[in-house]
């Protein structure tokens, strides 16, 4: 009985992740704020390729914390993430299409983080552009292609809409101001984001459930650091994030007290 | 056939090289053939042209005669010499004459910040030297926007080196390397860059 408490602990959150209503936030409104007041913030965290980042923020003239986002949602920074949709590296370049576009011809050039993150870039620049300044849009179509978003804005694809909220969700994560990004033992700015471990708890073929699931869970135990990912299409999983051995043990013990526990 | 063929455009030449020396004689083909006036016209045109090209070899003659006999007769001065008298004549000097290749090779255009690797090579600019201090170009609108937004936030000049077609190298210029650190530092500090020796 002891041990079915948190198996049915856990089965009433996941339920209840379902129910969460979704957050209406309207993304587009959001994304104008940032453009309007915080693009000139320091990130958080020393994120990886950093000075691949700022170069290309520089090259573009795009806020540097906007391209930490994307690819922050995109890859985790990931420069060998490749996605079933055939999408390549840090800002998950689509080959061979968007790739040849942005004048790549080698696969293997994906692969090289700085190569990556310009073309990511240059990308979302002329989405940019091509969407009057419109971030929302822009984004919207940096994740479903240009010719799917009407110039005016009109009929987004849910889908779409929903990549630019997610989007905007990590830029919170890079800014400091999600949740799960708490400060740490040492000084903003000095945390180095490689540094950071993380633990996949489960995954979700839905987003929204992840969402759910993460806000029940930093609901029951503040303290906790977690987040989500989209992993490729339909996963998405739920990642504890902790800074070392003596973190990662306390946020184990939270989980077990709010019905989830760790596998070894 | 060929060797007619070879005579007759030989022959043709040949005639059109001594109208072009001579000049096309003023006939007027209004008078029938065999006209004496027409044939003292070419007459008289032939005398003028020998008689000029006496003249002309008369004066080339007297000339190189006056130049052989300025001629010196001792032994030709050492190496040393030259250029020591060089510094006296008229002759610009080896410095003048690198600043005329500075001139021949132009400088970029206004408005662009492109430059070829080559006129770089060829220009020191009072020893003026050139750092790259990022990882090539993939395109040259990255390379100019990046030198746009450096230029804004550092107030330092850069140049874009195209190194070939798709590599382009963001450089600044310095004197020594003093100069060198201190603009490293001063680019990091701006763009928050982790550059190396800065």
């Amino acid at each position: 009985m002891q041990k079915a408490a948190p198996l049915l602990s856990f089965f009433l959150l996941t339920a209840a992740s379902a129910a969460v209503v979704k957050d209406t936030t309207d993304p587009d409104m959001a994304w104008q704020h940032y453009l309007d007041n915080d693009t000139q913030i320091e990130p958080s965290y020393r994120f990886p390729h950093a000075n691949c980042f700022r170069v290309a923020a520089l090259s573009y003239d795009l806020p540097h914390t906007l391209l930490l986002a994307v690819a922050r949602g995109e890859s985790d920074f990931e420069a060998t993430a490749r996605s079933r949709a055939n999408a390549h590296g840090v800002m998950q370049i689509l080959w061979p299409t968007t790739a040849n576009h942005l004048g790549i011809k080698r696969l293997s050039e994906l692969y090289d983080p700085c190569t990556n993150i310009d073309a990511g870039a240059r990308y979302l620049k002329e989405m940019l552009t091509r969407y009057d300044g419109n971030l929302h849009l822009a984004l919207a179509a940096y994740n479903y292609g240009p010719e799917r978003i009407p110039a005016n804005g009109d009929v987004i694809p849910p889908g779409a809409e929903w990549y630019s909220a997610y989007i905007f969700r990590h830029l919170n994560y890079v800014l400091g101001n999600s949740p799960g990004n708490r400060p740490g033992k040492r000084p903003a700015g000095e945390h180095l984001y490689s540094q950071l471990g993380r633990s996949t708890l489960l995954s979700f073929g839905e987003p929204y459930r992840a969402e759910a699931f993460v806000a029940k869970l930093e609901q029951r135990a503040p303290e906790l650091r977690l987040d989500w990912f989209r992993k490729g299409v339909g996963k998405f999983a739920v990642v504890l994030i902790y800074e070392d051995r003596e973190d990662f043990d306390r946020s184990a013990d939270l989980l077990q007290q709010s019905g989830f526990r760790l596998g070894n | 056939m060929i060797r007619i063929l070879g005579f007759l455009v030989g022959s043709a030449a040949s005639i059109g090289m001594m109208l072009l020396i001579l000049g096309v004689p003023d006939i007027d083909l209004s008078r029938p053939l065999g006209d004496n006036a027409a044939t003292a016209s070419v007459a008289q045109t032939v005398e003028a042209v020998t008689a000029d090209l006496e003249a002309v070899a008369t004066e080339t003659f007297e000339a190189v005669s006056e130049l052989v006999d300025d001629l010196p007769t001792a032994e030709p001065p050492a190496a040393e010499q030259v250029a020591s008298n060089n510094e006296d004549s008229d002759f610009p000097s080896e410095e003048l004459i690198s600043d005329i290749s500075q001139i021949t090779s132009f400088p970029p255009e206004p408005g662009s910040t492109t430059a070829t690797a080559s006129a770089i090579d060829e220009a020191p600019e009072n020893d003026l030297r050139w750092h790259s201090f990022w990882n090539p170009f993939r395109s040259e609108i990255a390379a100019n926007g990046f030198v746009g937004q450096l230029e804004k936030v550092t107030g330092l000049d850069y140049r874009v080196v195209k190194i070939k077609t798709g590599v382009y190298e963001v450089t600044f210029a310095y004197e020594n390397d003093t100069e060198r650190r201190t603009k490293l530092s001063q680019i990091a500090s701006a763009t928050g860059l982790d550059l190396p020796e800065s």
